[in-house]
C-alpha cells in the first residue's frame, strides 16, 4: 500500500495527477451519471463521462408497444420535458399513419408544450443555482412557480410527471372549463417568477464571474459536436427548429430565438431564460385562438395500424432537437423506434469542453448542459 | 424478408429536384437509390461509397450537411441497415443516408472524423447491434461500461422467442387461428355460441314461468321450478359439447410456457457462460464468441432432446 | 475575580465559556434553519417543540447517539485526531476574549496576538482531516482549505495590526494588543470610522476564514460534497460543526470589539455592565446575521478567483492601510486624516473589485457570424 517517493535534492518533487470519480451519486451529476476526472490540483486534465445507469431499453420495450401505449415511454424519457416529447411521438405516428389532428388539439398540445418547456428551464435554473453554490435559495424560488404550473398539469391530466395525455390524432380528453382561465393564472406567476429569477441571478457578480467565458463555444465547433437547443443558441445560431422545420402549428405564433454571443455558460443561462418569456409569449397567443371543436380526429380505429413506412420527426424541446426516427412494417407496433436525445449529444462534448478548466468550471459546464440522464440513456 | 416487402410495395420515388438530385449531380457513377419517405428524402448507398458519400455530403457546397443530427441502427433480420439523418444550417435541407451490410458482416467505416457527434452515436450502435465501425478512435461501449455479450437491439437476441414483437405475434396470432378452424372443423365462434346459449337460457327461463304461474305457484316455487329447468339445460348443453375437441389455444399457451422455460435456461447459459470467460480473464470479443458457442450448443442439444 | 483562588477562578470561568459555546451553537444551528428557511419561502424546522425550538436539543442527541464511522482505509490517528485539531484552538482563542469590560477569563497583554496564532492553528486539522480520510473528495476538500485559509489568514493579521497600530490608551499611548485597551480607546468613535477599509478587508477575509459562502469553497457541496468532512459522522462531525459556529462566534466578537467599539457606545464611555452586555450582544448579532445572510444569496468562487482576491487586492490594500498608518501616526497628524485615507483606498478597492468582476461580462466579443448560412 505504501509508495516509495524519492525525493532528489535540487529536484521537484513527483506530482502525479489523481483520477477523482464523481458520481454516480454526487449532487451535481443530476441522477446517477459517472465522469472521472483526471486532476493535476484544480485543473482537469481529462474527462471521461460514463452513462448508461439509467438504460432501460426504452427503445426496444417500444417494439413490444402497440402506438398507443408507446407514448407512456416517452414520458419516462425526458422527464422533466413530457408533453414536448410525447408530442414528438404522436407526431411520428401522425405523419405516418396521414391522420391531421383537429385545431383545437393542436393549440391545447402548443399549450401545454410550451408550459412545459417553462417549467423545465425553471428546473435548470433552480439546479443550475444550486450547481453554482447558493445554497438552495434559487432553487426553492424556482419549485414555487414550477408548482404552479405543476398543478395545472395535474389538474388536466390527473398526473404529476407521467402525463400519457396527448394520442396520435389529438389528445386524451377535452381541458377542464376553467383552462382559459387557469392558464391566465399561471402566466402571470411565471412572468413574476421570471423576474425574480433574473433579479436573483442575472446581475449577480459572482454569477457573471463563475460563468462568463467558462467552456466557449463557436458556431462551428457546436454543430460539429451535434448541439442543439439553447446549447446551440448560446453561440449565436439562431436556430430552432419551431422556426427551421415548423411543426405543430408553430408557424401561425409571433416569437422570437433569443441567440447568446460567446457559447459560454452565462449564454446558455441567458437564453433560457429569454425563452422563457418567449414560451410565455405563444402561450399567450395560442389561449387567444384555441377554437372549441373536437378534440380527436375521426374515424380512428381502436388499435392503431400503421401502414409501411418510416418517419423521422424532430421537435424542439427545452433541451434541444427531440427526434423520433420511427419505422412501421405494418402492423399495430414499431417495428424501430429510435431517440434522438438533445442530452446525449450535447453531453457527448462534455469531454471537449471542459478538459484544461477548473474542477468547479467542469461541474458548472456540466450543469449548463442541463442534461435529464432518463433521455441521455434511454 | 425485408427485400420481399420492399418489392411488394411501391417505392415513392422523391418528386424532382430533391436533394436525391443533388446529390446524383454531385456524385455521378455512385450507385444510389432514393425514396420518399414521410418526411425526408431517403438515399441508399453501398457500404463502399459511404465515405465518399458522406465527404461530399458535408463538404460540397450543393449539400453542405453540416450537421448530423442522429444515427440509428436498424435489424432487418436479413440485413442490418445504418440510417444518417443528416441536415444543413445553411440550406435548411435535411436527408437520410442509409447502408446495408449483412449480419454477420457488420463492418462499418466511422465517420466520427467528419462529425464529432458520430463518436458516442456510433459508440451507442456498437453496443447495441453489434456494428463495428472501422476507424473508430475509441469503440467502448457506451451504455453497459462492461459490455453485454450479445446485442440487444437485433431481432434475434437470446431472449427473442419470448418477446411479442409484432412480425412473430401476428403470425402466431393467425396461426392459432387458422388452426383452431381447422381441428373445429367448422369455424366456431366463442362469442356467437354464448350468445345462442343467453338466447336459449332465456327461452327456457320464461317457458317455466309461465308454467309455475300458470300451475299457481308461490314466488319461492316459481324461482326453484326455474332453477330447475335451467340446470336441465345445462346439463343437456353440456352432454352435446362432450365430444368437442381440447380447446384450440391451450395449445400455444403450452407453447409460450416452453418458450419462456428456454429463453430462461438461455440467460442462465448466458450468464454463466460470461462469469467463466471473465474468471479466465478472456477478452470481451472471445466471451462474446463463447456466449455464441454456448447458445449454438444448447441449440443442438434442444433439437436432440 | 469569581472566587478568591486565581486556580479557581480561571477553571469557574473556563468552564462557563465551554458551556455557553456548544449552547450557542444549538441556538445558532436553529436561527441558521430559521432565517434561511424565511429567506427561501419555506417556515424551516416546525416539528420540535413550538415553532421547531427544540430542534437544535434534538440534532443534538442524534448526533452524540450516532454511531462514529470510520472508513477502514483511513488512517487511524490522523483521522480521529483531526476534530480535535480544529476545535481546540477556536476554544482556546476565547480564553482572553473580552464580552465585557471584566467579562473574560483572562486578560492577556497580548490577547490579540494570542487569539490570532492559536486560530490559525485549526488549519492543521483541516488538512489532517483531508488527508486521513483516504478519500479523494475530502483530499481535494484539505488542499482548497490549506490554500484558502493559510492566504487569507495574512489580510486578517494585517487588517488587526492595523487596528492595533492606533489603538490609543492615555497610561500606555499608541499601540496595543490587549483587546480590553483597544476596545476602550474607542470611547466615542469606533475604529470602523478611522479604518473602514481594515474593518472591511477584516470582514471579507473573517468570512473567508469561516468558509462560508461565497468562499464555501473548501466544503463546496455540489463539488466536493463536505470536503474534508465527507467521512465524518456523529460526535466528530458535530465536533467540526461546532468548530464552525464557534468560530463564527469568535469572528463577530473580534470584529465588534476590533471596528464597532465593544462594550461602549457613542453616547459615552463607561457605560455599566447591565448596558454593556446588549450592546455587545447586538453588535455580534448583526455580523453573525450579515453571514447567514450572505451564506443563502451569494454563489461560490472559484477558486483561483478567491486567491487572486485575496494576493491581488486584499493583500497589497492591508499593507497599504498599515503604511498610511504608520506615516500618520510617525508625523502625528490627526485622526481624521486617517479616516479619510482610509475611506478613499475603500472606494478604491471596492471600484477595483466591482470592475475586475465586471470585467469578464464585458469581455471584447470577438466578431462572429449570427445569421444562419454564413457558418460555412
Amino acid at each position: 500500500m505504501a509508495t516509495e517517493y524519492s525525493v532528489t535534492p535540487g529536484k521537484d518533487l513527483e506530482t502525479i495527477d489523481i483520477n477523482v470519480n464523481v458520481g454516480p451519486q454526487h449532487p451535481a451529476t443530476h441522477g446517477v451519471f459517472r465522469m472521472v476526472l483526471t486532476v493535476d490540483g484544480e485543473q482537469v486534465v481529462d474527462v471521461d463521462p460514463i452513462i448508461g445507469y439509467m438504460h432501460r431499453g426504452a427503445e426496444k420495450l417500444s417494439e413490444n408497444c402497440d402506438y398507443r401505449q408507446a407514448i407512456g415511454y416517452q414520458d419516462r424519457t425526458d422527464y422533466l420535458a413530457q408533453f414536448n416529447t410525447e408530442l414528438c411521438y404522436v407526431q411520428a405516428v401522425e405523419k405516418l399513419a396521414g391522420i391531421e389532428p383537429p385545431e383545437r388539439a393542436e393549440y391545447i398540445r402548443v399549450i401545454l408544450a410550451e408550459l412545459n418547456r417553462i417549467a423545465s428551464h425553471y428546473m435548470f435554473m433552480g439546479a443550475f443555482g444550486t450547481d453554482i453554490g447558493v445554497f438552495g435559495t434559487a432553487f426553492m424560488y424556482t419549485f414555487r412557480d414550477r408548482e404552479i404550473i405543476q398543478d395545472l398539469f395535474e389538474e388536466i391530466t390527473g398526473e404529476r410527471m407521467m402525463y400519457a395525455y396527448f394520442r396520435a390524432g389529438g389528445v386524451a380528453w377535452d381541458v377542464p372549463e376553467d383552462f382559459r382561465e387557469r392558464c391566465r393564472e399561471v402566466l402571470s406567476a411565471v412572468r413574476k417568477g421570471i423576474g425574480d429569477i433574473d433579479g436573483l441571478m442575472t446581475d449577480n457578480e459572482v454569477i457573471i464571474a463563475r460563468c462568463r467565458g467558462v467552456s466557449p463555444v463557436t458556431p462551428e465547433d457546436a454543430i460539429n459536436w451535434g448541439l442543439t437547443g439553447p446549447m446551440l443558441r448560446a453561440t449565436g445560431l439562431e436556430h430552432d427548429v419551431r422556426r427551421a422545420e415548423p411543426y405543430c402549428i408553430y408557424d401561425r405564433f409571433e416569437f422570437d430565438i433569443p441567440t447568446g454571443i460567446q457559447g459560454d455558460v452565462y449564454d446558455r443561462y441567458l437564453v433560457r431564460l429569454e425563452e422563457m418569456r418567449q414560451s410565455v409569449r405563444i402561450v399567450e397567443q395560442a389561449l387567444e385562438g384555441m377554437p372549441e371543436g373536437p378534440i380527436m380526429a375521426e374515424g380512428l380505429k381502436r388499435t392503431l395500424r400503421l401502414p409501411e413506412g418510416e418517419v423521422y420527426m424532430r421537435n424542439e424541446t427545452p433541451r434541444g432537437e427531440y427526434g423520433i426516427y420511427l419505422i412501421s412494417k405494418g402492423g399495430d407496433k414499431p417495428y424501430r423506434l429510435k431517440i434522438r436525445s438533445p442530452a446525449f449529444s450535447n453531453l457527448s462534448a462534455l469531454r471537449a469542453m471542459s478538459i484544461g478548466s477548473y474542477v468547479a468550471d467542469t461541474i458548472v459546464t456540466l450543469g449548463s448542459i442541463d442534461i435529464v440522464l432518463c433521455e441521455v440513456d434511454r | 424478408m425485408a427485400q420481399e416487402r420492399s418489392q411488394e410495395t411501391s417505392v415513392a420515388e422523391p418528386p424532382p429536384g430533391s436533394v436525391a438530385d443533388l446529390f446524383r449531380e454531385a456524385l455521378p457513377g455512385v450507385q444510389m437509390s432514393a425514396e420518399q419517405t414521410a418526411l425526408d428524402v431517403a438515399i441508399t448507398v453501398r457500404r463502399e461509397d459511404l465515405i465518399r458519400v458522406m465527404q461530399t455530403a458535408k463538404e460540397d457546397e450543393r449539400l453542405a450537411f453540416d450537421f448530423m443530427r442522429s444515427l440509428s441502427g436498424v435489424d432487418h433480420l436479413d440485413e442490418l441497415e445504418v440510417v444518417y439523418h443528416l441536415y444543413s444550417y445553411s440550406l435548411g435541407h435535411a436527408v437520410a443516408i442509409k447502408v446495408r451490410c449483412p449480419p454477420d458482416d457488420a463492418h462499418m467505416p466511422t465517420i466520427s472524423h467528419l462529425w464529432q457527434t458520430a463518436n458516442w452515436h456510433e459508440r451507442e450502435a456498437a453496443e447495441l447491434f453489434g456494428f463495428v465501425f472501422d476507424g473508430h478512435p475509441d469503440l467502448r461501449p457506451l451504455l453497459t461500461e462492461e459490455g453485454l455479450g450479445y446485442y440487444i437491439m437485433r431481432k434475434t437476441h437470446p431472449l427473442a422467442e419470448i418477446e411479442e414483437w409484432q412480425e412473430d405475434y401476428l403470425k402466431a396470432a393467425e396461426e392459432a387461428v387458422a388452426q383452431a378452424a381447422a381441428e373445429a372443423g367448422v369455424p366456431m365462434d366463442e362469442r356467437a355460441r354464448k350468445i345462442e346459449l343467453a338466447q336459449k337460457k332465456a327461452v327456457v327461463i320464461k317457458k317455466a314461468r309461465e308454467e309455475a304461474r300458470g300451475r299457481g305457484l308461490a314466488g319461492d316455487e316459481e324461482r326453484a321450478a326455474v332453477k330447475a329447468a335451467l340446470k336441465a339445460l345445462e346439463e343437456e348443453e353440456a352432454a352435446k359439447a362432450e365430444p368437442k375437441p381440447a380447446e384450440a389455444p391451450a395449445k400455444p399457451a403450452d407453447d409460450r410456457a416452453a418458450k419462456i422455460a428456454l429463453a430462461q435456461k438461455k440467460a442462465a447459459l448466458i450468464k454463466k457462460t460470461r462469469d467463466e470467460a471473465r474468471a479466465r480473464g478472456a477478452s470481451q470479443e472471445e466471451e462474446r464468441q463463447a456466449v455464441a458457442e454456448a447458445l449454438k450448443a444448447l441449440a443442438a442439444e434442444e433439437k436432440s432432446g | 475575580m469569581i472566587a478568591d483562588n486565581a486556580w479557581l477562578d480561571g477553571l469557574i470561568r473556563m468552564g462557563a465559556i465551554a458551556l455557553a459555546m456548544p449552547l450557542s451553537v444549538i441556538i445558532l444551528t436553529y436561527l441558521e434553519r430559521k432565517i434561511s428557511g424565511r429567506l427561501q419561502q419555506r417556515l424551516g424546522p416546525m416539528r420540535v417543540g413550538p415553532y421547531g425550538i427544540l430542534q437544535g436539543l434534538a440534532d443534538t442527541i442524534k448526533l452524540l447517539t450516532k454511531e462514529d464511522l470510520r472508513p477502514q482505509t483511513a488512517d487511524r490517528w490522523t483521522f480521529e485526531l483531526a476534530p480535535f485539531a480544529v476545535m481546540v484552538p477556536v476554544f482556546l482563542a476565547f480564553v482572553t476574549l473580552p464580552f465585557t469590560a471584566d467579562l473574560f477569563v483572562r486578560n492577556l497583554e497580548l490577547g490579540l496576538f494570542f487569539i490570532i496564532a492559536v486560530s490559525g492553528v485549526s488549519i492543521v486539522g483541516f488538512v489532517m482531516a483531508g488527508w486521513g480520510s483516504d478519500n479523494k473528495y475530502a483530499l481535494l476538500g484539505g488542499a482548497r482549505a490549506a490554500a484558502q485559509l493559510i492566504s487569507y489568514e495574512i489580510p486578517l493579521v494585517l487588517a488587526v495590526v492595523a487596528v492595533a497600530m492606533i489603538a490609543y490608551t492615555p497610561e500606555a499611548g499608541r499601540g496595543s494588543l490587549n483587546l480590553v485597551e483597544i476596545v476602550d480607546g474607542q470611547g466615542r468613535v469606533p475604529f470602523i470610522v478611522w479604518q473602514p477599509l481594515a474593518f472591511f478587508i477584516f470582514l471579507v477575509a473573517g468570512l473567508a476564514e469561516l468558509y462560508r459562502q461565497p468562499f464555501d469553497i473548501p466544503v463546496a457541496e455540489s463539488e466536493v460534497v463536505g470536503g474534508p468532512f465527507i467521512e465524518y459522522s456523529g460526535i466528530r462531525w458535530s465536533m467540526f460543526q461546532m468548530a464552525e459556529f464557534v468560530s463564527m462566534v469568535l469572528i463577530s466578537v473580534l470584529a465588534s470589539l476590533l471596528f464597532l467599539g465593544g462594550w461602549n457606545w457613542p453616547l459615552g464611555n463607561g457605560a455599566g455592565i447591565a448596558l454593556q452586555v446588549p450592546l455587545i450582544f447586538v453588535k455580534t448579532s448583526f455580523f453573525i446575521l450579515l453571514f447567514i445572510w450572505l451564506r443563502f444569496s451569494l454563489p461560490r468562487l472559484r477558486i483561483d478567483q478567491m486567491m487572486q482576491f485575496c494576493w491581488q487586492v486584499l493583500l497589497p490594500f492591508a499593507l497599504l492601510q498599515i503604511i498610511i498608518n504608520g506615516w500618520v501616526l510617525v508625523y502625528g497628524w490627526p485622526d481624521w486624516t486617517l479616516g479619510v485615507s482610509s475611506g478613499a483606498l475603500t472606494l478604491v478597492a471596492g471600484y477595483l473589485t466591482y470592475r475586475a468582476a465586471r470585467q469578464a461580462a464585458e469581455q471584447p466579443v470577438s466578431p462572429r457570424l449570427h445569421r444562419v448560412g454564413s457558418v460555412m
